[in-house]
């Protein structure tokens, strides 16, 4: 539990502040601190509430969407397209919704964030006070630095995402986020992530390869090549390896028009 | 910190922990519709609160967070003692049941409705996605929300909300407001712990890390010594008395193996040590001081382990018997480890704990080996189901406490006087020192039929002298309240090839886990629901119970019969396939119908010798042809999808109501000195709309407004006696007693209105407005009463009667699923469910189709999702909801829909029979069979995964 709250004014103010406390959390919506399911966390909060970074600006180039916007938001928000909008709603519930915030998801980074593996197949990048680094080295140096916001480069481009889960509530066993950019030569790069097997989400590189390189044949296989989930109470290992395969091709079909 | 905000529109500010919940925060304030039912997980909503305008869950912030923002509960949504627009809606439209989320759930329509005026069923089930309603499932939130959508420009406005029943009554087989529907619904104090006297001490349980287990060494000094610690309760300072948990009539047929804190543990989460503080703080606090030595065992999880040949004993005790102990029980004593206490069996129940058998019974009618010798064709398949849990919404709760010499339980409990019998028994004490008061019941579907920790607490205040609060989290009912038996069913059937059956077999195995609760019963149960639907004259069948050391299981709704008829109505349409023959040709060519005798009911007696009996009323027919016209049966549906893959599938249940010849009920009618009526009846509303059901019965008899009838029930100190409700007899029991009841009251009021009018009994009647009309004169109930207790009457104008019956009335039923299956992901969605039910005559439509809509809901739960996962210790991997798998309102069947079948049956009151059992009966053979229609293949154990469906289908090894 929380023993503290501070409630900077600006981000400057908060830098500082975080720098000063030797036990501070970054608090945005408060659904995974807050959260027993996700272990009890103890320290002084440093909530991002009056830091305005909950807005969400779309240029034809660059969607850029504020820390603080929550995850009903990004789903009411005109300019936020439908994939986004749909691995968002893999938090199922609504109340969740109206108080868990980008930020919070991407700070968190928990097994079954509904977030990352999109956000990471996109190659999206965060802005924090010091600049603005891409979203992939931020989760692995494990940063403790302020987001301010996520930008999304060439956010039009083609996207899927899929979850498989026993109940629509429950968490996911596996869920897949593809996407694909391309030209009119054809496929200049993929982007295809996995959550929910491991802690943070599996990037699939061999299979990214596959797909850049038309070897669609190989896809599967190369899905079940990268992947060694542990048997548990949502599915044996297999089971979870020929899911997932299934999952990455369904998405890649959908990023492709259906036309794998 | 200090907190500023605005709730419900006014201005606060408190000093508040700035981390501790909201939740806490607001509960602290007095706002105790803000209710906890998950722990912080932010699964079931019953913490949602508005907070600037959105729905969240209060558990999932922080109390500092509050400052600054405006929030709104539900009592934001009234002023004054009426409902609002909405909460109206929700009780009109049958949703509101055991009601403990009910106030979550007036704030989230509410808030739906002032978002969009007239929102999309998307939307809807959108708005309540964070919702978890155990009670009803989900379907009727969306006539409440069209209900409501009219009612806010139109307070008045009234709707059909389900079908009428019974033109010649006023009230019986009409919709009715539920008479407790405005307090639920408002948050007002209801619940138990709502009832809790400041100052009580609370206790945590020290539980069990081992599924198998001695405690060598235990040390509860450092604990002791903690200020604010009152009382350590463990197996060495509590009463060496044995019982059974299970709240059924006594004696009962289950072993007395639980003793309050034993030396020896049995399960995952077994009760180690008790600590009774000054706060929950205290409490854990001392939790952590307690020092245990264990030595751990090899758990038996399986019945395959348990039946094994030199297999662990579970409860390797000293076995007595009240009465018929067998021959060689001295003998099998011998080997008695003491550290394993004592068992005391009342009578025999087939049982041998040596062996790690709680329960055995055999039974047949005619010769089954000729029967199987006469077939055409004989299959035998194997079918297995899980461990799934009750899930109510309001884990298990008590709070005790001291009146004088007295102990008074406030309990959230379907058997009163099963709790006063037992707990005082326990504690040594008569029952006349004993006070049970039911409060409302926030769910309970079997679980609170089970006594599991109102004996603990109401000790320590008998010990202590203090009031004691005791309330499971989420986890602690998870892992130790009771479950569903997993079960292990083979079928042998025999059939000519005409269809016609030659013979039926059923040997039922129960893995009944660490106490023998139920042990006899609920796998009978399976036997004596499901094999009566199908006429046959051989059969014979073989039940078994074994301990073992899985999560306890006990009574659940439909108690045996959802395992038993899975595995029959699963064979059946096996054996149709064998045939050739269209599944339900092969149900109608063999199916029970009006007017039969079922003799296999002769050796079904649950615990006594049974009796056949004749089915007086069998709405199957016309449930059968409903159904298959509904859900155009016959008819291949084809997905636009290739990889989609559609089947259809049919089952037919039944239950029972009540025990006749067990069970019994007694209710007090009084005439008050206004001519208003007063209830009293033991029957215990476990949220079900018992009470709503006496008191439209007592004003029908009484030709009375139902606003003018009071009722008290459940209170063991103010009302008679009651069996409790389970076994489906609360319309039947509870029902028929206060319905004898009302007409002995009316049976006095026209002999008093003789004698003032001077006029015969005969020429005397019952009319409207309180009134009895002779041929020359008329009184109301107001100057009869009046007469009655004056100083020249006969004294206060009361009907007393029991319910007691030996008289059988079977309600059934007819369920169809249609189910899309993923071919390549084996993902099953529930496209169609109607379930067509026989409950006699409706008294509660509306609430009886809501109780169907649950029942079914949390059986394709069980079928689909829903799970109890222990490693290969034993220990539980997913104690929470979210994991465990309940399902929510985005679970729905696509299309869902209820049918009340009428029927009129000579021995219920006003011809009805029960409800809400049956109803859970259907789901996993029509599902299971529907999932064979689609794809050829047959899963022969629920829950039916994507995994499942993805080895059958060869996609993985």
């Amino acid at each position: 539990m929380i023993h503290d709250y501070k409630k900077p004014a600006g981000v400057s103010e908060a830098v500082e502040l975080m720098r000063s406390l030797p036990d501070g959390l970054w608090y945005a919506g408060g659904t995974r601190i807050n959260n027993r399911e996700y272990g009890e966390q103890s320290g002084t909060a440093v909530s991002i509430e009056l830091l305005e970074l909950d807005r969400v600006v779309c240029t034809e180039k660059v969607l850029t969407i504020g820390a603080a916007v929550t995850l009903q938001e990004l789903i009411d928000h005109q300019y936020i397209p439908e994939v986004i909008k749909a691995a968002a709603r893999f938090v199922h519930s609504r109340n969740v919704r109206n108080i868990a915030t980008v930020g919070g998801n991407i700070g968190a980074a928990t097994a079954d964030s509904a977030l990352l593996p999109l956000l990471l197949a996109y190659g999206a990048e965060l802005e924090t006070p010091d600049g603005v680094v891409l979203l992939s080295e931020y989760l692995h140096s494990r940063s403790r630095d302020l987001i301010l916001s996520v930008h999304i480069t060439d956010w039009d481009r083609a996207a899927a995402v899929r979850k498989i889960s026993r109940a629509s509530s429950m968490p996911p066993v596996v869920s897949a986020a593809v996407v694909i950019t391309q030209s009119d030569a054809g496929i200049i790069n993929a982007g295809v992530y996995l959550g929910g097997l491991d802690p943070l989400p599996l990037r699939l590189d061999l299979v990214e390869k596959h797909v850049e390189t038309g070897n669609d044949a190989y896809i599967k296989a190369g899905v079940m090549s990268q992947i060694n989930p542990p048997t548990d109470s949502r599915g044996s290992r297999e089971y979870k390896r020929y899911i997932a395969a299934e999952i990455v091709y369904e998405c890649i079909d959908m990023c492709r028009g259906g036309l794998l | 910190m200090k907190i500023t905000c605005r709730i419900n529109g006014v201005q606060k500010s408190h000093y508040f922990d700035p981390g501790a919940s909201l939740l806490l925060f607001l509960r602290s304030l007095g706002f105790n519709s803000v209710r906890n039912s998950d722990d912080q997980y932010g699964f079931s909503g019953s913490d949602t609160i508005i907070f600037d305008g959105k729905t969240v869950n209060a558990g999932l912030m922080a109390a500092a967070q509050a400052d600054g923002h405006a929030i709104e509960t539900v009592e934001s949504l009234t002023k004054g003692p009426g409902m609002s627009y909405v909460q109206s809606a929700l009780v009109d439209a049958g949703v509101v049941q055991s009601g403990y989320n009910a106030p979550a759930a007036a704030l989230i329509v509410h808030n739906l409705l002032e978002r969009i005026p007239d929102p999309s069923k998307e939307e809807i089930q959108d708005a309540l996605s964070g919702l978890y309603n155990r009670a009803t499932g989900y379907q009727q939130f969306f006539t409440a929300v069209e209900l409501a959508k009219k009612r806010k420009n139109d307070p008045a406005y009234s709707m059909k909300v389900s079908d009428e029943f019974r033109e010649n009554l006023r009230y019986v087989g009409k919709a009715h407001r539920k008479i407790d529907g405005r307090k639920l619904v408002k948050g007002e104090k209801a619940f138990v712990e709502d009832m809790v006297v400041p100052g009580s001490c609370i206790i945590k349980m020290l539980r069990s890390p081992h599924a198998s287990a001695y405690i060598k060494e235990i040390n509860v000094e450092s604990a002791e010594a903690l200020p604010g610690v009152v009382l350590v309760m463990t197996y060495k300072n509590t009463p060496d008395v044995y019982y059974t948990p299970a709240g059924q009539g006594f004696p009962e047929p289950s072993p007395y193996d639980r003793r309050m804190f034993s030396e020896k543990l049995h399960h995952y989460g077994d009760r180690v040590a008790a600590v009774v503080a000054e706060s929950e703080e205290i409490a854990l606090a001392a939790l952590s001081l307690i020092d245990v030595e264990y030595e751990v065992l090899t758990p038996v999880l399986s019945i395959e382990e348990a039946e094994a040949e030199g297999a662990v004993i579970i409860h390797n005790s000293v076995v007595s018997y009240a009465v018929g102990a067998p021959d060689d029980l001295a003998e099998k004593n011998k080997g008695a480890d003491m550290r394993d206490g004592r068992i005391e069996i009342q009578f025999p129940i087939g049982a041998d704990p040596h062996a790690n058998i709680a329960a055995s019974v055999s039974g047949s009618i005619g010769d089954i080996e000729r029967g199987f010798g006469e077939a055409d064709v004989v299959i035998e398949r194997t079918y297995r189901t899980s461990q799934v849990q009750c899930t109510p919404c309001e884990t298990h709760v008590v709070h005790t406490r001291m009146d004088g010499d007295r102990i008074v339980i406030h309990a959230s409990t379907q058997v009163p006087w099963h709790v006063r019998r037992i707990v005082s028994r326990v504690l040594g004490i008569s029952e006349s020192s004993v006070r049970v008061i039911k409060e409302r019941v926030g769910g309970g579907y079997g679980s609170k039929q089970e006594i599991l920790l109102e004996e603990v607490c109401a000790y320590a205040t008998w010990i202590t002298g203090r009031p004691v609060y005791f309330h499971y989290t989420r986890e602690e009912d998870l892992i130790s309240a009771v479950t569903r038996f997993p079960m292990k069913i083979r079928v042998k059937l025999g059939a000519k090839k005409d269809g016609t059956f030659t013979a039926m077999y059923m040997d039922m195995k129960a893995n009944n886990g660490p106490f023998g609760n139920h042990c006899l019963t609920v796998p009978m149960n399976g036997c004596s629901k499901s094999l009566p639907l199908f006429l046959c004259d051989n059969i014979r069948f073989d039940v078994r119970s074994y301990y073992s050391n899985i999560l306890p299981t006990g009574a659940y709704q439909g108690y045996g019969a959802p395992k038993g008829n899975y595995a029959l109505q699963t064979a059946v349409a096996e054996l149709a396939e064998e045939l050739g023959m269209d599944p339900l040709d092969l149900i109608n060519k063999n199916r029970v119908e009006e007017g039969v005798t079922l003799e296999i009911l002769r050796c079904l007696g649950e615990g006594r010798e049974g009796v056949p009996a004749e089915v007086m009323s069998c709405g199957l027919g016309p449930a059968l042809n409903e159904g298959s016209v509904l859900i155009s049966w016959g008819v291949k549906e084809e997905s636009p999808d290739p990889d989609i893959a559609i089947g259809k599938g049919v089952a037919i249940v039944q239950q029972g109501s009540g025990l006749p010849g067990l069970d019994q009920s007694n209710a007090d009618v009084k005439l008050l000195t206004d001519g208003s009526i007063m209830i009293h009846t033991g029957g215990a509303d476990l949220g079900t709309g018992l009470d709503t059901l006496c008191v439209k019965m007592a004003a029908e008899v009484l030709c009375m407004e139902t606003g003018r009838v009071a009722i008290l029930s459940g209170d063991t100190d103010n009302t008679p006696f009651d069996s409790g409700a389970f076994a489906s007899s609360g319309t039947f029991f509870s029902g028929g007693a206060v319905k004898n009841a009302a007409e002995e009251l009316k049976r006095k009021i026209l002999e008093a209105a003789s004698a003032v009018l001077d006029e015969p009994v005969s020429d005397l009647s019952l009319e409207k407005n309180e009134r009895v009309v002779g041929k020359n004169g008329e009184l109301d109930f107001r100057a009869i009463a009046l007469a009655s207790i004056g100083g020249e009457g006969g004294g206060q104008l009361v009907g007393q009667a029991s319910f007691t019956t030996d008289d059988a009335a079977f309600p059934y039923g007819a369920h169809f699923a249609q189910v899309a299956v993923h071919r390549k992901t084996g993902e099953i969605r529930v496209q169609k469910y109607f379930a067509l039910q026989d409950c006699g005559t409706p008294i509660n439509p509306e609430l009886a189709e809501g109780q169907i809509y649950g029942g079914v809901l949390k059986s394709i739960g069980h079928t689909l999702y829903e799970e109890l996962v222990l490693d290969k210790e034993g220990r539980c991997l997913n104690p929470d909801l979210r994991n465990y798998g309940v399902p929510m309102i985005t679970d729905l069947p696509d299309e869902f829909k209820v049918k009340l079948v009428e029927t009129d049956d000579p021995y219920g009151p006003y011809g009805a029979k029960s409800v809400s059992e049956i109803s859970v009966n259907g789901a996993a053979p029509a599902i299971t069979n529907a999932v064979h229609d689609a794809l050829g293949i047959w899963i022969r154990e629920w829950p039916i995964t994507s995994e499942k469906i993805l080895r059958a289908l060869g996609k993985i090894s």
